[in-house]
């Protein structure tokens, strides 16, 4: 059983951020959004950062940073541990999860492709009896293949994808693809956009009234400062 | 040899102390209603359930060929069997009648204790019972239930599925982005909301309306805003105004507290058909229950009748007690009521406690001396 979480509706809004670029640019719309955070508040080895004096006037709370693996942000929202998060849709489709997904940010966006080696036929590749696919989005890649009637094995990878086709390890790849450079550079090339990922803020749907009103808040600085993207 | 999954409870222990006393007390308070408990079968045929349940939810279930040759399914979910049981047996009974009861269900759930398959329900189910009043009643046993067990962390929210298919049935989309966009507005997402009807050609006020009831927190507002965008509409009238009915009446029954409209809370057994609602706990970060009004239910077995139920998880209710459930610790063994018997002379410490449970007071026999 685990710890019954605080409800203390003054606690500060627990804010879980993944690191690496997608944290600087969250970072940026919090500031663009008029929540003064500086910087280099992230430049600690601490994981919980208090930024509360940042906040607590546009916000009318509190606010703590947690700095968490991508794929980890996710999961700590969805378990109420974080109440709010950023996360692309392609971390909260894999890691299956029930959050709220209020404000699309307009930076991030990614087309999921299937990619292979210059010159392969892919309406002839998918006709073979299995389909080697090497991804490191399992659960989209299976949905998606099923969902085709094509028969595939999926081959789980956690980074360094590019390299599955070139090595033999895999027949294609199925991934992001933002400027499609690191494709070229190992001669692959996109056979078949299946879909486009964003950069969702997330919210915890269990949330009291109270702290959602936050997230309302929150969701209203953002958008008036960058309106989410055009539905494409 | 196969290992049990772990269970989310200590199968041992206080614990099944306390789930028997919340049960109890929950019954008794259905009871208190006038509601007569019901036995549920474990087994049922699945052909019979199969219109009555919506693919995925028959998905989750545990299936399996009988002797016969009959695919037979565990119980997954009280509610149909319920409808079933009352238009296949009980149809001669006057209405509304009123069922209660606290069964086991087995399905496969996705959630963050995706271990769990199994779970034990506590609900009622009112049969034949159209309108408002019923619904409140509803209402108004969770709330006396969850007051009871003296649960404080808890919030109601409230919607109206027939609001939600009526935006759907004006905007013409193909029912095969229904299960989309209801992902999306459950998600709260007016982007995926908008980007889905972005190349329907549906008409603006009616993308409005839809992305109104993914708002975040709600309120008696909503109800305005989408009727703004969709005026002059009798279905959608008529459905805000009974829930603005609803919670007039919670309020002035001073029970309005913890209630709060929230139409993006359309997620759940698809066979409600207005009124529906969700009881979530921010402590524990999960439901611990929910319920809302099913018409068309039991006329899928022959017999139709308007309904609504409501029903709450002993699990989630057993997860947010239990670390403050000092109240019940009567029901563990106190040190006095453990008697040693001698081996040698066992008749004189039996007595002690054959004494003692004629008083029906606790009695825990152990050994004095563990050569035997």
């Amino acid at each position: 059983m685990t710890q019954p979480r605080d409800t203390d509706p003054g606690r500060p809004l627990r804010f879980a951020l993944p690191k690496g670029r997608l944290q600087r640019r969250a970072l940026a719309a919090l500031r663009d959004a008029g929540l003064a955070i500086p910087e280099d508040v992230t430049e600690t080895r601490k994981l919980i950062l208090d930024v509360s004096t940042y906040t607590q006037d546009k916000l009318g709370c509190g606010m703590e940073l947690l700095l968490l693996k991508n794929s980890d942000v996710p999961i700590y929202v969805e378990h109420g541990v974080a109440d709010i998060g950023v996360a692309g849709t392609d971390s909260l489709y894999e890691a299956d999860v029930r959050v709220y997904r209020p404000y699309t940010f307009p930076f991030g966006s990614c087309t999921i492709a299937i990619a292979g080696p210059t010159g392969l036929d892919y309406e002839a590749l998918t006709q073979t009896p299995v389909l080697r696919v090497a991804t490191k989005f399992r659960r989209f890649a299976r949905d998606h293949f099923a969902s085709q009637g094509i028969a595939a094995e999926i081959i789980p990878l956690s980074g360094s994808v590019e390299l599955a086709p070139v090595l033999g390890l895999a027949d294609v790849i199925l991934d992001l693809v933002e400027t499609g450079r690191t494709l070229r550079e190992h001669k692959l090339h996109v056979l078949k956009p299946v879909g486009r990922t964003h950069i969702k803020l997330i919210a915890n749907a269990t949330l009291s009234h109270e702290r959602l009103g936050h997230v309302e808040r929150l969701v209203q600085l953002l958008a008036q400062a960058q309106p989410a993207p055009n539905p494409t | 040899m196969p290992v049990n999954p772990p269970t989310p409870h200590a199968p041992l222990s206080r614990s099944v102390n306390i789930r028997r006393a919340i049960g109890q007390k929950t019954l008794a308070i259905f009871e208190g209603w006038s509601y007569r408990e019901i036995d549920v079968p474990l087994l049922d045929y699945f052909d019979h359930l199969r219109d009555a349940i919506e693919p995925d939810a028959a998905n989750r279930t545990f299936r399996f060929v009988d002797r016969e040759g009959n695919l037979r399914v565990l119980r997954a979910d009280v509610t149909p069997a319920i409808a079933k049981i009352y238009a296949q047996q009980l149809t001669h009974l006057p209405l509304p009648l009123r069922l209660s009861y606290a069964n086991k269900i087995v399905r496969i759930e996705r959630s963050f204790t995706s271990e769990q398959i199994d779970a034990y329900q506590l609900g009622v189910e009112m049969l034949g019972a159209p309108g408002l009043v019923p619904e409140l009643e509803v209402l108004l046993i969770c709330v006396e239930v969850l007051d009871a067990l003296g649960i404080d962390d808890y919030q109601i929210k409230l919607s109206n599925l027939a609001i939600y298919r009526r935006l759907l049935a004006r905007s013409s989309v193909p029912a095969s982005l229904y299960p989309r966009i209801t992902a999306a507005v459950r998600d709260r997402d007016p982007f995926e909301i908008k980007r889905l009807l972005h190349s329907t050609g549906v008409r603006p006020n009616i993308s409005e309306a839809l992305q109104c009831l993914a708002e975040l927190q709600g309120g008696i507002a909503q109800l305005s805003r989408i009727q703004e965008a969709v005026p002059r509409d009798d279905v959608l009238e008529a459905a805000c105004l009974h829930m603005e009915r609803l919670m007039g009446a919670m309020r002035d029954l001073g029970k309005a507290d913890r209630l709060h409209i929230d139409m993006g809370h359309i997620h759940g057994p698809m066979y409600y058909t207005g009124v529906m609602f969700r009881v979530i706990s921010e402590s524990i970060g999960r439901e611990l229950g929910g319920g809302g009004r099913y018409d068309d239910l039991i006329g899928t077995f022959g017999a139709p009748a308007p309904a609504v139920g409501f029903s709450l998880g002993l699990d989630a209710l057993m997860e947010i007690i239990a670390p403050h459930a000092s109240e019940m610790s009567h029901l563990d063994h106190p040190p006095e009521a453990t008697i040693a018997i001698d081996p040698d002379a066992p008749a004189d410490g039996l007595r002690e406690v054959l004494a003692r449970r004629a008083a029906e007071q606790v009695a825990c026999v152990t050994t004095s001396n563990p050569r035997t």
